[in-house]
C-alpha cells in the first residue's frame, strides 16, 4: 500500500485529468517527477472492479518512443527483445514492454515504475545525432489509460471496431485504430490472471476519452482505480 | 375484460400465463399475459380493429402477425408508430390508436373514402398547384390529414446506444432452416452467431402445421433449440432485427434500444418465407389476416383468432391452417382454394375427412363487415385469370385466413447483390448471385398460387396497406406512362411504406406485368434498401462521438474566466471576462504596452531527422533551408502542386540532422501527411514525426517579456544579442525542459516557449507567478488574431482561399527560387508571367463608419472586385483596419475602396502599405 501525500498540483508534470481525480476524493502517490492516484478511498473495492473492470489513468507513467532507419538495431544493442512483428508488443526482463508499432516505430512502457520501489524515470533512450535511431516524445503525446478485467473487451465493444475479445486478440497484440473516433493505441497486455488493456490516445483528448470510457464502462459496472489496485492484480498468481 | 378468445395450455407458448398484466388501450383497461403482444393480449379480450389507414382512414387490424406490417401501428406515450403485433405488453401500458379524428372506433376521417374516387393516385401532383404558392397551404392539410403517430417532444427516449459484435459465421433467421444451418456452421468450429427477431428460436416450426399430427413441429423445433444450446460455439441473439446488409458483410441489428454492428467472415441467410395476401374487395378488414397470423395467435399467444372461419387457399399449407383453427375451437366454415384440382396432401385429406366444406376453383370475391369487422364474404368460382363468375355464395363469418402463397425475404440477399428471379410458370422464386462470404439457406418448395387478384367494380381490393393503393392505382400509374416498376414505385408511393413492399411487391409486379405484357420475372419488383424494418431515429443517433481537445492549460483558462470556442476539435480561450468589445482592445494593448501570456498549444509541430532534412524542407516549402544555421529560424510557406498556398509556419533548425517545424492548428494533420507522401516518392533520408499533440505551448509577448522571463531561464542566455530574433533556443524555464522560439507573430518583443505537454500547466503557472508584478495577464486569440493584423500577418484559410498564390498575397518575398525545385515551384513560375488578377492588400476605414466583417464585399463601379478577408477596430492604431482581395489595378497604397457592409450601405476605405503596425519590425526585434 502506497504512502499518500502528494499534491498533483504541486508538481511539475501533471495529468490533464488530475482535477477530475481530485473531484472523486484520490489519494495521490508521488514519484519521480509526477503523480499517481493511488486510490479513490476504498483499494480492496478497486481491486475487486479492477478484476471485473476498471480504469487507471497511468498518463504520467515513464515511456519512450524510437523512430528512424536504425531504431531495430538501436534497441537490439541495448539488450532489448524485440517484437517480430508491427502491432506486436513483448515484455522485458524489467517488466517493461516495448511494443512495435511498425517496421521502424517502437514505444517503450516503463510498467517497472508501477512496481513498488524508486521510480526509475525515463527509458534511457537515444538522443538526436544517435545514428539514425530518433527519439520520440511518447511521455507527452500521448495519455495512457489501464483498462482491466473481463468485461474490458465487451466495454470496448462499444467504442472499437476491434474484435478485441482475449481469443481474438491475444495477450501481446496491438491495434493502431479508432477509440470512441479519435486516433488510439490498444495494447494487450494482461496482468497475471486479470485482462488488461493499455489505451494510449492524443495528450490533449484524455479528457474526451476518459469521459467515453466511464460512461462505457457503466453498463459492466465499472470504476475508476488506482494504481493500488493495479499493483494488487499485478501480484496476484494462482 | 375477460379473455374471452383465450385458449388453453399448451397453445401461446410465448405467453406466462402466471404473470397477469393490466394495461390501457383507448382509455380502457385490459389484461394480458407476460409474453403478450399488444395485438394478442387485445385479440384475447375480442379487440380487433387496433388501427386507422393512412389516406382512407379505413379501420385496420391483425394481418401478419409478425410485425411485418403497418395496420397494428398504435401509439405510446412518447413512441408512435409501434407495432402492437411485436410490442410486449407490459403492466401500467397506455396504448391508444392513432390517426383517428374522434375516436378509433368513430373517426371522422373515414368520411375521406367516400370521396376516394376523386384522390387517385397522384392526385396532388395534377391539382393543389394553382394559384402560385397554393401548394404551401394545401400541403399542411394534407399533412394533418395524412399524419400517423404524434411525436411527443418532450419524452426522454434515453438510452440508445451502439455496439460492434464479431462472429466467424452469422446466421439470419431462427426458423428451421436457420436452426440447422447454425449446427452445421458449428460443427465446423467458428463462433457461430444466431439472430432471430422474434423473443424465441423456432421460427414457423413453434406455429405451422406440416403434417395433420399435431405437435410434430413442437418436438421438432425443441429438439433443435435443444441442440443450439448445447452447442457451445453458438450464441444466441432473439429479439434482434438483422436490418441491413452492407459492405463486407456488416450486418445493423437492432435489438431493443441499442444498434449492434455486427460483422461476419461468413453469413447464411435464412429469413423465411412473407406469406402474401390476396387480392379482393374490402382485403383489409379487421377479422382477414394471413393463415400464419391465425396459427402465430393460437400457438404463441393462445388467442382464438375467430369463432367462424373461412380459409382461402392456394397451397396445401392452408389445410394446416384448417386444422389448426379447428382445434383451436374455431368453426371452419370452408376451405376456398382458388386451385382447380384437388391436392392428396394429408392435411387436404383429414380436413375433408373432418366434414368441412372445400370449395375447389373459388375465390374471396369480396369480403363484407358489420361493425367495422369482417362478417361475410361473397365466394365466388375462378373463370379465369383473375376473373369470377358474375355470382357466388355469401358465407358468414368473422374470420378470413389468406393462405394463397409465400414469397421468400429477399430484402438482406438483394442489399447484398443477388437478385430475385420469379418462374412465371411455376410462381416460384429463386435468389441468386449472392457475393462470397454470403449464401442462402436451403428452402424447400413454396406453393403459390400465381394470380390470387380479383378485382371489383367497387375498388378497395388493397394491393399495399401501408398507402391505401388499390388495383386501379397501380394501373393507372402504368396508363399515365410510368411503366417500370420503379416509376409506378415513385407514382403511386406503392412500397414506400413501413412495411417497405414486403407484401406490396408481388402484386405490383403482377399488375404491372399484366398492364405492360411482360413477364413478373422481366418487371421485377423495386430495390430493396436496408433498413428491413422502421428503426427510430434513437437507433441512429445512439450513442455518438465527437472528439474534443483540450490543451493542458485549458482549466487555467476556465478559472480565469476565458470564454472558450472551438476552433475545429480544439477548445481555445477567446478572451477572458464577459465583454469582448473590452477584453480584447484590453488583451492586445497588454501586449502592446506591458506583457501578456497566449497558449499556443495547438499550433502543430512536425520532426523533421536525418541526413537529407535540410534538403526535404527545400523541397516542401517555398523558402530556402540548406543554408539555415542551427538554432535560428525561418518563415516556412507551403504551396501546393498548382502554386496555391495551403499552409505556413515556421522552421526552426536545431541542429544539422534535426529542425522542428510549425503548421497551423488545422492545417498540421494535412500537412504531415502529404509530408509522408512526399518522402515516399523521394525516398530521401528523412524521417518524419508528427509531435503537435507532445508539446504545449505559450507566447510570451509585450515589451516586458524578458523581463519575465529572464530569471526562470537556465541554459542559454536570454540577452538580445546572444538570443537574438528568429532564435531558437533549449534549456529549461523555472526548472520545465523548453524550447524557445523568438518569433514576432504579435510584432512584440516575445518568446513562443514549446515544453512537453505535461507540464504546460506548470510552465503558465510559473509565467504568471513570474509575471505577476510586471502585471502579466492571460490573453485570448481574438486579441492575437488583432495583433497579428495589425502586423498585417495573414491567416492561412482566413485570408488566403483554394486560388491565393503568394504573389496575390504580396507574400513573393518568401519564395527561393535559385534554390531548385520545391512543390508547386513550376506553377508559380507560370503564374509569376501572367498579370495578377488580384491582390490581398491593406485597407484602412476612412473615419467612424460601421466596421466591414469577414466576407463583406469590395464594390468597385458597382462590380464585386474583391472581399474583406479580416477587418478589426485597431486599438493601438486608433482606426478600423482590414485585410481585403481587390482588383490588382486597384491595390496601389492610396487607391480607393468601397466596401458594401450590408443593408445598401458602403462604407469608404483607403489601400495601405501593411504592416499597419511598426512596419521596420522595431519592437519584434528589441
Amino acid at each position: 500500500m502506497t504512502n499518500v501525500t502528494a499534491d498533483p498540483a504541486k508538481v511539475r508534470r501533471r495529468s490533464q485529468l488530475y482535477r477530475w481525480h481530485e473531484n472523486h476524493d484520490a489519494a495521490f502517490i508521488k514519484r519521480a517527477d509526477a503523480t499517481y492516484v493511488a486510490t479513490y478511498g476504498d483499494s480492496r473495492n478497486e481491486t475487486a472492479a479492477a478484476v471485473r473492470l476498471g480504469i487507471c489513468d497511468l498518463s504520467l507513467l515513464p515511456r519512450q518512443g524510437i523512430t528512424g532507419a536504425d531504431s531495430t538495431g538501436w534497441l537490439r544493442v541495448h539488450g532489448y527483445a524485440i517484437p517480430q512483428r508491427p502491432n506486436t508488443a513483448v515484455k522485458q526482463t524489467e517488466n517493461d514492454l516495448l511494443v512495435r508499432l511498425s517496421a521502424e516505430e517502437f514505444l517503450c512502457l516503463r510498467l517497472s515504475d508501477l512496481e513498488d520501489g524508486p521510480p526509475t524515470g525515463q527509458p534511457a533512450w537515444p538522443v538526436d545525432g544517435d545514428g539514425d535511431a530518433f527519439p520520440l516524445p511518447r511521455a507527452d503525446s500521448h495519455c495512457l489509460f489501464a483498462v482491466t478485467g473481463d468485461a474490458a473487451p465487451a466495454m470496448f465493444s462499444k467504442v472499437c471496431a476491434v474484435d478485441l475479445r482475449s481469443h481474438k486478440f491475444a495477450n501481446g497484440c496491438v491495434a493502431q485504430t479508432s477509440v470512441a473516433r479519435i486516433n488510439a493505441i490498444v495494447i494487450r497486455h494482461d496482468l497475471q490472471q486479470t485482462q488488461g488493456f493499455f489505451v494510449l490516445t492524443a495528450t490533449s483528448a484524455a479528457e474526451y476519452l476518459w469521459d467515453c470510457l466511464l460512461d462505457a464502462i457503466n453498463e459492466y459496472e465499472g470504476q475508476p482505480v488506482g494504481i493500488d489496485a493495479l499493483q494488487a492484480i499485478s501480484n496476484t498468481t494462482t | 375484460m375477460t379473455q374471452n378468445n383465450r385458449l388453453p395450455s399448451p397453445q401461446g407458448s410465448f405467453i406466462d400465463r402466471e404473470q397477469a398484466v393490466m394495461f390501457e388501450f383507448e382509455g380502457q383497461v385490459f389484461k394480458g399475459f407476460a409474453g403478450d403482444t399488444i395485438a394478442s393480449a387485445l385479440a384475447a379480450n375480442d379487440v380487433w380493429l387496433l388501427s386507422r389507414s393512412f389516406k382512407y382512414h379505413r379501420p385496420r387490424g391483425i394481418l401478419t402477425m409478425a410485425g411485418q406490417d403497418a395496420n397494428t401501428m398504435v401509439q405510446l406515450p412518447g413512441d408512435p408508430n409501434c407495432l402492437a403485433d411485436r410490442k410486449p405488453v407490459s403492466d401500467g401500458l397506455k396504448v391508444t390508436g392513432q390517426n383517428y379524428s374522434g375516436s378509433l372506433s368513430r373517426d371522422r376521417g373515414g368520411l375521406i373514402g367516400r370521396f376516394a374516387r376523386f384522390l387517385p393516385v397522384g392526385f396532388y401532383y395534377h391539382a393543389f398547384y394553382r394559384p402560385r404558392g397554393i401548394w404551401n397551404w394545401w400541403s399542411r392539410v394534407f399533412r394533418s390529414m395524412a399524419g400517423l403517430g404524434v411525436i411527443d417532444q418532450s419524452a426522454v427516449a434515453g438510452g440508445f446506444d451502439k455496439q460492434y459484435r464479431f462472429c466467424d459465421v452469422l446466421v439470419i433467421g431462427g426458423g428451421p432452416v436457420g436452426l440447422n444451418a447454425a449446427i452445421r456452421a458449428a460443427r465446423s468450429g467458428g463462433e457461430v452467431l444466431l439472430v432471430d427477431d422474434q423473443p424465441a428460436l423456432g421460427g414457423s416450426l413453434r406455429y405451422a402445421r406440416a403434417g395433420v399430427a399435431a405437435g410434430e413441429e413442437a418436438r421438432r423445433c425443441d429438439q433443435l433449440i435443444s441442440e443450439i444450446h448445447a452447442t457451445p460455439n453458438i450464441k444466441v441473439m432473439t429479439g434482434a432485427t438483422a436490418n441491413g446488409w452492407y459492405a463486407d458483410n456488416w450486418i445493423s441489428v437492432l435489438r431493443g434500444k441499442r444498434l449492434h454492428k455486427l460483422r461476419a467472415h461468413k453469413i447464411v441467410l435464412c429469413p423465411g418465407l412473407l406469406e402474401q395476401h390476396a387480392l379482393f374487395h374490402n382485403n383489409d378488414l379487421p377479422g382477414v389476416m394471413m393463415g400464419t397470423a391465425a396459427q402465430r395467435l393460437i400457438k404463441l399467444y393462445g388467442v382464438r383468432p375467430g369463432k367462424r372461419a373461412v380459409v382461402l387457399a392456394g397451397n396445401d399449407d392452408a389445410y394446416g391452417v384448417a386444422l389448426d383453427l379447428r382445434d383451436a375451437g374455431v368453426e371452419v366454415a370452408a376451405v376456398v382454394d382458388c386451385r382447380s384440382e384437388k391436392t392428396d396432401d394429408e392435411r387436404a385429406v383429414a380436413v375433408a375427412e373432418s366434414g368441412i366444406d372445400v370449395l375447389m376453383g373459388h375465390a374471396v370475391y369480396a369480403a363484407a363487415d358489420a361493425k367495422q369487422h369482417l362478417s361475410s364474404v361473397d365466394v365466388r368460382r375462378i373463370l379465369g385469370q383473375g376473373e369470377c363468375a358474375d355470382h357466388g355464395k355469401t358465407i358468414d363469418c368473422d374470420l378470413l385466413c389468406m393462405s394463397v402463397g409465400f414469397m421468400p425475404a429477399y430484402q438482406l440477399a438483394c442489399q447484398a447483390g443477388a437478385s430475385l428471379n420469379y418462374d412465371d410458370q411455376s410462381a416460384s422464386f429463386s435468389i441468386d448471385g449472392l457475393p462470397d462470404g454470403c449464401e442462402l439457406g436451403e428452402v424447400g418448395d413454396v406453393q403459390n398460387f400465381p394470380w390470387p387478384i380479383f378485382a371489383h367494380p367497387g375498388g378497395k381490393e388493397f394491393v399495399d396497406f401501408d398507402e391505401d393503393l388499390q388495383i386501379k392505382d397501380i394501373i393507372n400509374a402504368t396508363l399515365a406512362g410510368y411503366e417500370h416498376v420503379q416509376l409506378v414505385k415513385r407514382y403511386s408511393t406503392c412500397g414506400m411504406g413501413p412495411s417497405q413492399g414486403r407484401h406490396s411487391a408481388l402484386p405490383t409486379a403482377r399488375l404491372v406485368a399484366k398492364a405492360t405484357n411482360k413477364t413478373v420475372n422481366e418487371t421485377g419488383v423495386t430495390t430493396a434498401r436496408p433498413p428491413f424494418a422502421p428503426e427510430t431515429l434513437g437507433h441512429c443517433a445512439g450513442r455518438s462521438f465527437y472528439p474534443a481537445l483540450r490543451t493542458s492549460i485549458h482549466h487555467r483558462h476556465i478559472e480565469e474566466g476565458a470564454q472558450m470556442l472551438q476552433a475545429g476539435p480544439w477548445y481555445r480561450p477567446a478572451y477572458y471576462g464577459d465583454d469582448p468589445d473590452r477584453a480584447i482592445p484590453a488583451e492586445a494593448s497588454q501586449i502592446r504596452e506591458s506583457v501578456g501570456l497566449i497558449d499556443v498549444s495547438t499550433l502543430g509541430g512536425i520532426e523533421v531527422r536525418g541526413a537529407d532534412a535540410a534538403e526535404f524542407l527545400n523541397r516542401v516549402y517555398t523558402f530556402a533551408y540548406k543554408k539555415q544555421a542551427p538554432g535560428t529560424v525561418r518563415y516556412a510557406l507551403m504551396t501546393n502542386e498548382a502554386g496555391v498556398v495551403i499552409d505556413d509556419g515556421v522552421v526552426c533548425r536545431l541542429d544539422e540532422r534535426h529542425f522542428y517545424v510549425t503548421a497551423t492548428t488545422g492545417g498540421v494533420d494535412a500537412v504531415f501527411r502529404k509530408m509522408l507522401q512526399w518522402n515516399a516518392q523521394w525516398r530521401l533520408d528523412v524521417t518524419l514525426s508528427n509531435v503537435t499533440q507532445a508539446y504545449a505551448g505559450v507566447n510570451i509577448a509585450g515589451p516586458k517579456s524578458r523581463e519575465v522571463l529572464a530569471p526562470l531561464c537556465e541554459g542559454f542566455d536570454i540577452d538580445r544579442e546572444a538570443f537574438p530574433y528568429l532564435g531558437v533556443r533549449r534549456g529549461t524555464v523555472a526548472g520545465i525542459p523548453a524550447m524557445l522560439l523568438r518569433v514576432g507573430f504579435v510584432g512584440e518583443l516575445g518568446y513562443e516557449i514549446h515544453t512537453p505537454q505535461h507540464y504546460g500547466e506548470a510552465l503558465w503557472d510559473a509565467l504568471m507567478s513570474a509575471g505577476s508584478s510586471a502585471g502579466i495577464r492571460p490573453v485570448g486569440i481574438e486579441a492575437q488574431r488583432l495583433l497579428r493584423l495589425e502586423k498585417g500577418h495573414v491567416i492561412v484559410g482566413q485570408d488566403t482561399d483554394a486560388m491565393s498564390n503568394p504573389m496575390e498575397l504580396q507574400m513573393d518575398w518568401a519564395i527561393a527560387r535559385k534554390k531548385g525545385y520545391f512543390v508547386g515551384g513550376r506553377s508559380l513560375e507560370v503564374l509569376e508571367r501572367r498579370p495578377l488578377q488580384r491582390v490581398l492588400v491593406g485597407f484602412c476605414v476612412n473615419g467612424n463608419t460601421a466596421v466591414p466583417k469577414e466576407g463583406h464585399l469590395v464594390i468597385d463601379a458597382e462590380t464585386m472586385s474583391g472581399r474583406v478577408t479580416s477587418c478589426a477596430w485597431s486599438p493601438s492604431l486608433k482606426k478600423t483596419i482590414g485585410l481585403a482581395y481587390v482588383d490588382a489595378a486597384s491595390s496601389a497604397p492610396g487607391s480607393a475602396m468601397s466596401i458594401s457592409v450590408g443593408g445598401g450601405r458602403t462604407v469608404s476605405a483607403e489601400v495601405v502599405p501593411v504592416p499597419f503596425y511598426d512596419p521596420e519590425g522595431e519592437r519584434q526585434g528589441l
